[in-house]
């Protein structure tokens, strides 16, 4: 019933956002035998008749419609024409079409200024009507994700901008999420410190829910995965143990897939593709406890500014044979809790947790959930005043190849090691005002927004620090009945 | 006489749809224990108390209500797979998005939107019955839209029929966390409901149920999962139990509620019920009255959902009032002296105090069964639990701009706050 839109942008996001979309595709083709348009696939996608040249749209109605062609709820924006011409060459190219595609051919030179105070200005315009029609075609828009890079010129510059006017022209879609790539700390781009710092005080101020995943991080998963998968081969775990084919997070399967230069990159993305597959999948598929996209940052934000999720996912892959004790289902939340799963590299156990979300998909039961909460909570760390700040959702339907699997979003104090990080990286180069002249040529930046943002990103570290040291230092006792209230009158 | 049942939100309609099937079941069950006449009777009034039976096939009197089209859909199609009842098609209305757990956006934006449209629905619904005898809300305490949507249409259908019975049936959270905003809204939920709305309300505590669900394995022998399906399955066992007919005092909502809800006050009942046998011992299952009743007593005294394995009570449960209903063999000579044991409220007059209703017509399989509800401190660990974790919250100002945004003040707040902890200081103080 309700729709998302995805906003890809910059690099990053165009190539997430690809894998993102073949991804859907096979996970709505495993449960969708019979070919028909039903609302789940009208989440994420148009059922478009294109013959006699027009294109009609055809409605879920009853959800007995079979697909004609099937379109993304999409908009693409990148300011080179490389990889969105790819994307509309390749296998995906039917699911887009031209007036999806917002490109320049210059790119942003990895410039955030460029990127926000140049290109989003001029296309301001061309995306609003972009998005706009995409808007008017869903009957319930729910929510935005907008995908790009922190590094980039364009993926943060344009990706900022486009937040801010999501906020201005669609104010009745408060629901703005962010996934937003951060880059590792050999990353190529010299100026992706200034980006990132720039981009960051973007998405404090605007965004709704920001799922910061770091580009190092799905490196180590994928190691791991590959790792794995190479030593089964060699038969060191003998032929048992072998990871089932397109059950890894990071797997593309066939087809679609594309050329092998790509492939580290291509499972690196499937890895954020499946956070959103996964993320989604209760406002798709049916499930006894469903999780409507607005409830996650109603139960996960407490503070307005303190919107980012730290996520992890469960299991990473499973193996092919079935005469291995299947992973047993407690282990899957374990695994779930320890850093070698989060997308981020940090560890949530030594932060403290404001608010957790458990989402579950497949053959698990609320009594499941309730054991494991039970049996994991002693080794969390939660705020005094949200002891039992969990959030919990079951889906039925289960990923592509997996029995089932568990996505945590947690909003932890941990994501602040990622911003001092990046703070560090930021005044290294800013205490020698490096690079800095190819910001300020850009005409409406100044130096101002620098501090600006630097400040801006310091005071969220210095807010997650202290709810981290802060213990229940004030106590407010609760509301007194006053004693000549009038029911004392019977007692 | 018939009840028309209002299921809001995914609790809700679960709830609703899961007490019709149970209804039914029990309405064309085999195992009466009674001559065919006298069932016959039974099954009339039975059956026309929560089915419309115009059509060929009885059509559930509910209006269902969400803010998702998925659980109303999964609702409908299932009644109607049975082919033996359905919703009344028409009588649903959904939205397109959800209320997304937040109780402001259910009582402020999706609530007043929706009340006229139910409302109409409702007025179909009762012109259907020849007597309508009140509305039975299924609802969550937590969620957004069966609290919030919920709690906004049970005030709207008070200003509509001053006259009509309201009883909410409100299923409280796990305590140890299921919405991380589920004190927030159980707290405004039940603020609302007592500021004007629901005649009484029903509480079913999640961990209660679970509680039942997790002693009692179901197909015999060993842990099984449980699920939501289980825990329903729980609640609506007794919730049937208390409204189907039997002989005895309250006949009707309305008497129920003048039995159990006489102040304003005190308007939150408890259920309880036993023997709770497992699936397997079932057919071996065989206690007399009065060690039966006796049993029922103690949970009640000690606060306990299970029929054993529970505590010695500690200090005894006041009660305001109970209603007792016992069905089975020989309910009629049932001894019940052994329920009205327990202490009251000082004002309550003693004679009143215990209404026993009784039906020779077995229940659910049982010889004999009994379910208690009751108006009495029972409530009291779920309400002070909720309220404690709100005031927390409440207290760091935590997820307080997210009620705020939706047009809910402070000052709302601490009414809010204010109405519950009075409720909880008359009932400590009975």
């Amino acid at each position: 019933m309700s729709q998302s839109i995805l906003i890809q942008i910059g690099q990053c996001g165009n190539q997430i956002g690809c894998r993102f979309w073949d991804l859907a595709l096979r996970e709505h083709a495993a449960n969708n035998k019979n070919g028909v348009f039903d609302e789940a696939l009208g989440h994420f996608f148009r059922n478009v008749d294109t013959r006699n040249g027009k294109c009609q749209q055809i409605p879920v109605g009853d959800g007995i419609g079979m697909i004609h062609t099937l379109k993304a709820r999409a908009v693409l924006v990148d300011m080179e024409e490389g990889v969105v011409n790819a994307a509309l060459k390749g296998p995906l190219g039917d699911v887009f079409d031209h007036k999806q595609f917002i490109t320049d051919v210059s790119g942003s030179g990895n410039n955030w200024a460029v990127g926000n105070r140049f290109y989003g200005r001029r296309y301001r315009e061309a995306i609003v009507e972009s998005v706009r029609r995409e808007a008017e075609m869903c009957d319930a828009l729910q929510c935005f994700f907008v995908l790009h890079s922190m590094g980039g010129g364009t993926g943060s510059g344009v990706g900022t901008a486009i937040l801010g006017m999501l906020r201005d022209e669609f104010p009745d879609v408060y629901n703005r999420f962010v996934t937003a790539v951060f880059p590792s700390a050999d990353d190529d781009v010299i100026t992706s410190p200034y980006n990132s710092i720039l981009a960051l005080k973007q998405l404090t101020e605007v965004a709704e829910c920001v799922l910061p995943i770091e580009n190092q991080a799905l490196q180590d998963i994928c190691t791991r995965i590959s790792k794995f998968s190479s030593q089964s081969k060699a038969g060191i775990h003998t032929s048992a143990a072998k990871i089932k084919e397109g059950s890894a997070v990071s797997d593309s399967h066939q087809g679609a897939g594309k050329c092998s230069v790509q492939k580290a990159f291509d499972s690196m993305n499937n890895i954020v593709a499946n956070l959103l597959l996964n993320l989604t999948c209760s406002a798709r598929f049916e499930g006894s406890l469903n999780v409507d996209l607005n409830e996650i940052s109603m139960n996960l934000v407490p503070f307005p500014r303190l919107h980012y999720l730290v996520s992890s996912m469960a299991p990473l892959y499973s193996l092919t044979d079935v005469n291995i004790p299947q992973r047993r289902l407690d282990s899957m939340f374990g695994d779930a809790f320890s850093p070698a799963h989060q997308l981020i590299r940090a560890d949530p156990k030594h932060g403290l947790y404001l608010a957790c979300a458990l989402m579950v998909r497949g053959k698990a039961q609320l009594s499941d959930v309730r054991r494991n909460i039970e049996r994991i909570k002693s080794s969390l760390r939660f705020v005094h005043w949200n002891q039992e700040g969990w959030k919990t959702g079951l889906c039925a339907v289960p990923p592509t190849g997996q029995p089932y699997s568990l996505l945590t979003l947690a909003n932890n104090t941990c994501i602040e090691k990622t911003f001092t990080d990046l703070v560090v990286r930021f005044n290294r180069l800013y205490k020698r005002k490096a690079h800095l002249h190819h910001y300020l040529t850009v005409d409406g930046m100044e130096v101002a927004e620098f501090d600006d943002s630097l400040q801006s990103v310091q005071s969220l570290i210095a807010e997650y620090k202290d709810l981290q040291t802060t213990r229940q230092s004030i106590f407010i006792p609760r509301l007194q009945v006053a004693a000549s209230d009038y029911s004392m009158q019977y007692t | 006489m018939s009840i028309i049942t209002v299921q809001i939100g995914q609790c809700g309609n679960q709830i609703g749809t899961q007490l019709f099937s149970t209804i039914y079941d029990d309405i064309f069950s085999k195992d009466t224990g009674i001559q065919a006449s006298k069932n016959e009777d039974y099954m009339d009034a039975a059956l026309n108390r929560f089915f419309s039976c115009e059509g060929s096939v009885p059509e559930a009197r509910a209006v269902m209500v969400d803010m998702e089209q998925k659980v109303i859909s999964q609702a409908v199609s299932a009644a109607k797979r049975t082919g033996r009842w359905r919703f009344a098609s028409g009588q649903q209305y959904v939205r397109g998005s959800g209320s997304g757990n937040n109780w402001a956006r259910g009582f402020a934006a999706h609530g007043p939107r929706a009340s006229d449209a139910v409302l109409d629905m409702l007025r179909h619904e009762s012109e259907k019955c020849d007597r309508a005898d009140g509305f039975l809300f299924a609802t969550s305490l937590a969620g957004g839209t069966g609290s919030g949507v919920g709690a906004r249409l049970c005030a709207r259908v008070r200003e509509e029929h001053p006259r009509a019975v309201v009883v909410c049936h409100a299923v409280a959270p796990y305590a140890a966390g299921e919405v991380a905003v589920q004190s927030y809204n159980a707290l405004l939920t039940l603020a609302s409901l007592r500021r004007g709305g629901a005649d009484a309300v029903v509480l079913s505590a999640n961990d209660d149920l679970h509680a039942v669900c997790a002693t009692t394995p179901r197909g015999g022998g060993g842990r099984e999962p449980v699920s939501f399906d289980d825990l329903n399955a729980v609640a609506c066992r007794q919730l049937a139990a208390a409204l189907l007919p039997a002989e005895g005092a309250p006949p009707s909502l309305s008497d129920v509620v003048d039995a159990l809800a006489p102040h304003a006050d005190y308007r939150l009942l408890s259920m309880r019920h036993a023997p709770q046998p497992t699936a397997a011992a079932l057919p071996f299952t065989e206690v007399a009255w009065t060690p039966l009743l006796r049993r029922l007593r103690r949970m009640h005294a000690a606060t306990s959902a299970r029929d054993e394995g529970f505590e010695r009570e500690s200090g005894r449960v006041r009660s305001v009032a109970d209603l007792l209903t016992v069905r089975g063999d020989g309910a009629d000579d049932a001894d019940c002296d052994a329920i009205a044991d327990h202490r009251g409220a000082v004002w309550a007059p003693p004679g009143e105090r215990v209404r026993v209703r009784r039906c020779r017509r077995r229940y659910g399989g049982l010889r004999r069964s009994a379910v208690l509800v009751s108006n009495s401190q029972a409530v009291l660990g779920t309400v002070e639990g909720i309220t404690e974790k709100a005031w927390r919250l409440f207290a760091s100002r935590a997820y307080l701009h997210q009620y705020v945004a939706c047009g809910l003040t402070e000052d709302d707040f601490v009414q809010s706050f204010a109405d519950v902890e009075q409720v909880i200081h008359s009932y400590r103080h009975l």
